[in-house]
């Protein structure tokens, strides 16, 4: 059998094959019917042409003639079809276009039919099977023509607005139609038209060419680029052509040196040669790949380099905004991408009000947009729609595939779902940047410029760069985390030590007035001692004796300065040790008062207390602290007091729980200036040092440290100059155990 | 010696103890001791009184009857005034303090004192001792 005539079956074969695939797909269509109906009847036409070229009988021939011409006529007819209702996703077209399109087909069959109007008769030539033509003929060539043209023209005008895959798919069918446009139409239409009727055999296997690729765009979702589609099937048939011409070559060379290819000779010889084949075959496949990479990639982004290229940049980068932007310019330029945005998700710490405790919950952040607004993609701080969808699948997900119907897909809803808000906001990818196997991000693009599609190449590329970018991102945000971290510790740090510079001021400020204090009364007695011993006062006997007893106050001053001073400084701390008791404040108060009878009576002052007969509850206090307490709050009442008396009174503050010790003279009152600072370290009443010359001002200090450790207070309440003053001492009843 | 004549010193100090003190050393010297217990009363009397030199403290009230916070050195604030008054800036200024840091020193002598002295380190009649020397005061 003539190799043509092999090649004819063998096409339409596979046409066939091609329409039993489509037709017996589980989810029909009225696309995958069409085309099922479509290589149905290229096939019908080879399986004729076949026939044709091998009938016996001149009769024969010419009946089969007939009807390949006929089947031809179909063929166009079903191409407009398939192409009409392809491009019609609007569905524009009405039942009248396809009826009106049907009508110049039964024209022309009939045409064809009626025996000699188109074909007057048949005979061979060399073993060639021929037709004779009318000039009807014309008519003919016409039909084809312009219903090829019609098919191409629809394709084109619905490319122009087509989005996305659909958009590639009308590329592929276009182009794929090129094949049996331009072949078949010369070798089947117009050379026989001139008499040649031994190319026909091209026609069949031009529309294998079509079909397959028509049909690849038709039943695979994710599309390959055209071009390399057209490049892989290149490499293959270079790699294949050169497998075998090596395998005749030495077949060949065996037969022809050891006679057979079984010889023993032969085998053994074989053997070395294999492995210098592997080896030689390696390295012409990259060859080859290289080549054809070069060839059809020239002007086009080559993902292996492109991407080598990016990581090592992204790799190299730590700062968060560099590398975003690196991403966004990269990203936009290769792909072509003219809205991109990327969303990171962080978690954060919160307190959650209903299980009353410390929790962590997801946090979104638009990192960068460019082309969307953040409007369109609907995203809050706590969830949008795609990271609610890729929660459950950490893949990329393209906009375009969904919904449709794939093997292994379950949530058909929620992928509808996810599908109108993508399509809606304009996302057509969906990449999640994963890190320790967690959605860390989302990154989100638009659609390719001039409405392109992602290719399969594209989303190889994007997923890769997906993966990287997860990591670096990571990193970067990590880095930028710790640069926050430093930053703040930082920021503490130097507040601790603004601090820590303070107390020290503070303290060598203190320790500055201490000793001052300790000098005062040490330069009295120092200066007023050696005047005595030198023999100034020797002619004033009476100042001496004056000085020796000024000189004595002064000591005692100074041992009061110094007991002042360690207490306050032993208080500054405010941790002490206090030793707390139940203690019955009206025996401290009643000591107190016996104690300072003789300074009284040199005063000329009176004091009323009363012991109470029946105890008062006891106060939870340290007894030693509050002894001093009251003594230093006796000894002020008595030293401000020019005239009258001091007294002292203790209540039960029930409600409260606390005892109050109120010491009322009728001194020279406090003034209400004075009565905001009196509290202070080494703070005087305005008119003290003419009544009281040997105070600290450090006591009232000393008392309130006291009162406030052991859990008690003072009130102060005078009513002004020379209204005497009231010193209201709190404290804390103890807890009946 | 004529009244006039005779050297005026003024003492700006409030501890009673002290005025007493430099008083009986002064009290058999050919000079006038004036005493004023707050810087207000300082500065009027340095005004009015044109003293040879004043004796001034740094810890003292502002007026009488006003608080007198120990933490606060008015002293130098009448300092400074009587440095720069027309009528007082040429009146010897000695500071006789118990206060002994490097800062009050430095600011003191900065703010114009022609000296600053310890109180608890001198005694009255060394006191009197150096007025004579330094000062070439005849008492």
């Amino acid at each position: 059998m003539a190799l043509s005539n092999l090649l004819i079956l063998a096409a339409s074969a596979c046409n066939f094959i091609f329409s039993f695939f489509a037709f017996s797909r589980p989810h029909k269509t009225t696309t995958t019917t069409l085309y099922a109906a479509l290589t149905a009847t290229a096939g019908a036409w080879g399986v004729l042409l076949y026939l044709f070229r091998t009938a016996y009988r001149e009769h024969a021939i010419l009946v089969y003639g007939i009807l390949t011409y006929v089947a031809a006529a179909v063929l166009a007819l079903v191409m407009v079809y398939f192409v009409y209702y392809f491009t019609d996703s609007k569905q524009t077209h009405t039942y009248r276009m396809y009826v009106a399109i049907s009508i110049p087909f039964i024209v022309i069959s009939l045409l064809v039919l009626i025996p000699h109007a188109l074909i007057t008769g048949s005979s061979t030539l060399h073993g060639v099977h021929a037709l004779q033509f009318t000039n009807w003929y014309v008519v003919y060539s016409i039909y084809l023509v312009v219903y090829f043209n019609l098919a191409f023209y629809t394709i084109a005008r619905r490319h122009r607005d087509a989005e996305g895959v659909f958009r590639l798919q009308l590329k592929h069918i276009f182009l794929g139609l090129f094949p049996i446009a331009t072949v078949g139409l010369v070798t089947n239409l117009i050379l026989p038209w001139l008499g040649d009727f031994r190319f026909n055999w091209i026609g069949p296997v031009a529309t294998l060419v079509t079909f397959s690729i028509v049909g690849y765009s038709v039943f695979r979702y994710r599309l390959m680029g055209m071009r390399f589609l057209v490049m892989r099937f290149l490499e293959y048939l270079a790699i294949a052509a050169f497998v075998y011409a090596v395998f005749l070559a030495i077949v060949y060379w065996q037969q022809s040196v050891f006679g057979s290819v079984f010889a023993l000779g032969a085998l053994l010889a074989g053997i070395p040669l294999a492995f210098i084949f592997v080896w030689v075959y390696f390295r012409v496949q990259a060859v080859i790949v290289n080549v054809s990479s070069s060839i059809f990639y020239a002007t086009s982004y080559n993902p292996q380099v492109v991407l080598k290229n990016l990581i090592n940049r992204i790799t190299a980068v730590i700062d968060l905004e560099e590398l975003t932007d690196l991403l966004f310019a990269e990203i936009s330029r290769v792909m072509r991408a003219e809205k991109i945005a990327l969303i990171f998700i962080s978690q954060e710490n919160f307190y959650d009000n209903t299980t009353k405790k410390e929790d962590v919950r997801e946090h979104l952040e638009v990192a960068r947009v460019q082309g969307f607004s953040k409007n369109d993609l609907h995203i809050n701080p706590r969830h949008c729609f795609m990271t609610d969808y890729l929660k459950d699948n950490l893949e990329i997900i393209v906009t375009d595939e969904l919904g449709l119907p794939r093997a292994g897909v379950h949530k058909l809803e929620a992928e509808l779902s996810f599908k109108q808000q993508a399509e809606k906001s304009g996302v057509a990818l969906t990449l999640p940047l994963i890190t320790h196997n967690k959605l860390s991000g989302v990154m989100v693009l638009g659609e390719k410029k001039f409405n392109d599609a992602y290719t399969k190449e594209d989303i190889d590329f994007l997923d890769l760069v997906a993966r990287q970018s997860g990591i670096a991102i990571e990193n970067a945000r990590l880095y930028a985390n710790l640069e926050k971290e430093v930053e703040h510790k930082t920021k503490v740090i130097e507040e601790k030590s603004n601090h820590l510079e303070e107390l020290l001021k503070v303290k060598s400020e203190f320790l500055t007035i201490a000793s001052h204090q300790l000098r005062t009364p040490t330069s009295i007695v120092k200066g007023m001692l050696s005047m005595i011993v030198d023999g100034s006062l020797d002619k004033y006997p009476e100042k001496r004796q004056e000085f020796l007893e000024k000189a004595y106050e002064a000591i005692n001053r100074l041992g009061d300065v110094i007991h002042d001073l360690l207490n306050a400084t032993e208080l500054e701390g405010g941790e002490i040790r206090v030793e707390q008791q139940p203690t019955q404040v009206e025996e401290i108060v009643a000591d107190a008062v016996e104690a300072r009878q003789q300074l009284l009576r040199d005063r000329n002052l009176t004091l009323a207390f009363t012991k109470p007969k029946k105890p008062y509850p006891p106060v939870l206090v340290d007894p030693f602290k509050i002894r001093e307490v009251i003594a230093n709050i006796l000894d002020n009442a008595i030293y401000y007091t020019l005239e009258g008396g001091v007294t002292v009174t203790i209540m039960e503050d029930k409600p409260t729980h606390q005892l109050r010790i109120a010491v009322r003279d009728t001194g020279i009152g406090i003034i209400p200036e004075d009565q905001q600072h009196l509290f202070e370290k080494f703070v005087r009443g305005s008119r003290s040092s003419s009544i009281h010359p040997n105070g600290s001002g450090l006591g009232l200090f000393i008392v309130k440290k006291i009162l406030e450790t052991n859990k008690g207070g003072l009130e102060v309440h005078s009513a002004g100059t020379n209204k005497g003053s009231t010193f209201t001492i709190i404290l804390p009843i103890a807890a009946r155990a | 010696m004529p009244e006039k004549q005779r050297t005026r010193i003024l003492l700006v100090e409030d501890e009673r103890a002290l005025i007493e003190m430099y008083r009986m050393q002064m009290q058999s010297l050919a000079c006038d001791l004036l005493v004023a217990e707050n810087i207000e009363d300082g500065f009027a009397r340095a005004c009015d009184a044109h003293p040879h030199i004043i004796l001034l403290d740094i810890i003292l009230p502002k007026a009488k009857g006003s608080p007198m916070t120990l933490g606060e050195r008015d002293g130098l604030d009448l300092l400074k005034k009587l440095k720069t008054h027309p009528q007082t800036k040429h009146i010897p200024v000695v500071i006789l303090t118990n206060l002994d840091t490097l800062e009050d020193r430095r600011r003191a002598m900065a703010l114009g004192a022609d000296a600053y002295w310890i109180k608890s380190e001198l005694l009255p009649k060394v006191i009197v001792e150096k007025l004579r020397t330094n000062f070439l005061l005849k008492i």
